[in-house]
């Protein structure tokens, strides 16, 4: 299977391209030669350098930008990678993938919740599988202050739902994943994503039901 | 008030202007100067120094401007001159803000083409049009800022065909062609601009304490019988009601 990456975060770019049986392409633009191979496109909603108006605006047309070629080229699946940041609830909260979003203004934040609407709607207008992958910051193996990283996202956890998501067919479903580590910390809960073979055998009803789990 | 106008050189600002000048302050801008009596100054709402600058000291900020073919201009415009617009807000502690665009930036197809008695509030779903979805996102902007900002208050008018007294549709690509014709099809969201430009009004003058919430949404169109979107916010919130029948467009006589 061929991936591309659209690049934008080194750490998530030198974890994914260490995948074993796929073929892997990192590219700085995506364009009519590289998108014509790839069976699946990898995105990041989260990019480090988004500090004034400008650049919140470039990038937000690059994801714009992207997702018209992708689907003018006839892409199967299209990855989000996103941010769990897009939920400045209250901590108390058990937040789900059927939460609304609540960003903060600031343009990091906002720019993921802009990249979000533009991926759900060619997701809604288009007939690929669109996977919007949010996961929790920072990727890392062992925090060292797992009180205040609650919801940290271990490498091994990330490359392991990739590869499910990469092997899952979704039918042209438009789903949204929450991931991260299981820790006595959690902040989010994950059960969609444990469910996840079991949501791709009961994709006939086009409706996920999740199981009453708590964490 | 004083009132600063975004994009008031386009079809739309002549005649806000018209019915605001005696009792307001307003300062117009655009990209081009315009033949006006009122305060003009030159600015482009895609550059962000350029807004902080006019906006300061001004009572309410209104956006008429929108760009909907080029890409890299649509972005700039209906998107980063929204971002500008709540900056600007947000500096100055400009209460009131009234936003304009296409219905279609919250109803597009996959409402229009399926759903009747449509209203303002529903979830956005522009689609991937350009023009839609880019003024979608400027929409957005605008709504977590004034979510973050609890002086702010948000009114959106959503607007889309605009006739004027001979029934000819409005927009620089209508130019030469003839009026709508009585008793034939045509867009159900449609308006004649001096009631376009009163439900600014309504949105510039009501008291922001009776507005439900900080974030409203209003349908402008004149009264028709399709039922295929709702006018009945505008009217019931802002006092507003539209003095020209477009009925007859819809008759056989």
């Amino acid at each position: 299977m061929n991936l591309l990456i659209k690049s934008g975060s080194e750490k998530l770019e030198k974890i994914i391209d260490n995948f074993k049986n796929y073929d892997v392409k990192i590219t700085n633009e995506v364009n009519e030669k590289n998108i014509a191979n790839a069976d699946c496109l990898i995105i990041l909603s989260t990019l480090k350098n988004c500090s004034d108006p400008e650049e919140f605006n470039l990038k937000i047309q690059d994801i714009y930008n992207t997702l018209s070629l992708s689907v003018e080229q006839g892409i199967k699946k299209v990855i989000m990678i996103s941010s769990l940041e897009v939920f400045d609830y209250n901590e108390r909260f058990t937040v789900t993938e059927r939460w609304k979003t609540l960003p903060k203004k600031d343009f990091f934040n906002l720019s993921i919740n802009l990249s979000e609407i533009i991926f759900k709607e060619f997701g809604r207008t288009f007939p690929f599988q669109k996977i919007l992958l949010r996961i929790g910051f920072p990727i890392d193996n062992e925090p060292k202050n797992k009180a205040k990283f609650n919801c940290f996202t271990k490498e091994e956890d990330f490359i392991n739902t990739i590869s499910r998501i990469l092997k899952t067919d979704f039918k042209n479903q438009f789903e949204i994943f929450h991931l991260q580590s299981k820790n006595e910390n959690q902040k989010y809960l994950t059960n969609k994503l444990d469910d996840l073979e079991n949501l791709s055998s009961s994709i006939n009803d086009h409706f996920y039901h999740p199981r009453n789990k708590k964490l | 008030m004083k009132v600063l106008i975004l994009g008031a050189n386009g079809m739309l600002g002549p005649w806000l202007s018209e019915i605001l000048k005696d009792d307001h302050e307003i300062i117009e801008t655009d990209l081009e100067q315009i033949d006006t009596n009122t305060n003009f100054v030159k600015v482009d709402i895609s550059n962000t120094d350029q807004v902080l600058e006019v906006a300061e000291g001004v009572d309410a900020i209104i956006n008429l401007s929108v760009l909907r073919t080029d890409r890299k201009i649509a972005f700039d415009v209906n998107m980063k001159g929204n971002l500008n617009m709540m900056l600007a807000a947000e500096k100055f502690k400009i209460s009131r803000i009234i936003n304009t665009g296409p219905h279609f930036q919250v109803a597009g197809p996959t409402y229009e083409n399926y759903d009747s008695e449509i209203n303002p509030d529903i979830p956005p779903q522009p689609g991937v049009n350009l023009y839609a979805i880019t003024k979608a996102l400027g929409q957005e902007i605008c709504r977590v800022y004034t979510e973050n900002n609890s002086y702010i208050y948000l009114q959106t008018l959503l607007f889309y065909n605009f006739y004027n007294d001979s029934l000819t549709l409005g927009g620089e690509r209508n130019v030469g062609k003839p009026p709508q014709e009585v008793g034939t099809d045509l867009t159900p969201f449609s308006i004649r601009w001096e009631d376009a430009a009163e439900a600014i009004k309504k949105a510039l003058e009501i008291s922001l304490e009776k507005l439900p919430t900080r974030l409203e949404n209003y349908f402008v169109f004149a009264d028709l019988p399709h039922r295929k979107f709702s006018n009945k916010k505008t009217k019931d919130q802002l006092g507003w009601q539209p003095k020209y029948n477009l009925k007859d467009l819809w008759s056989r006589e």
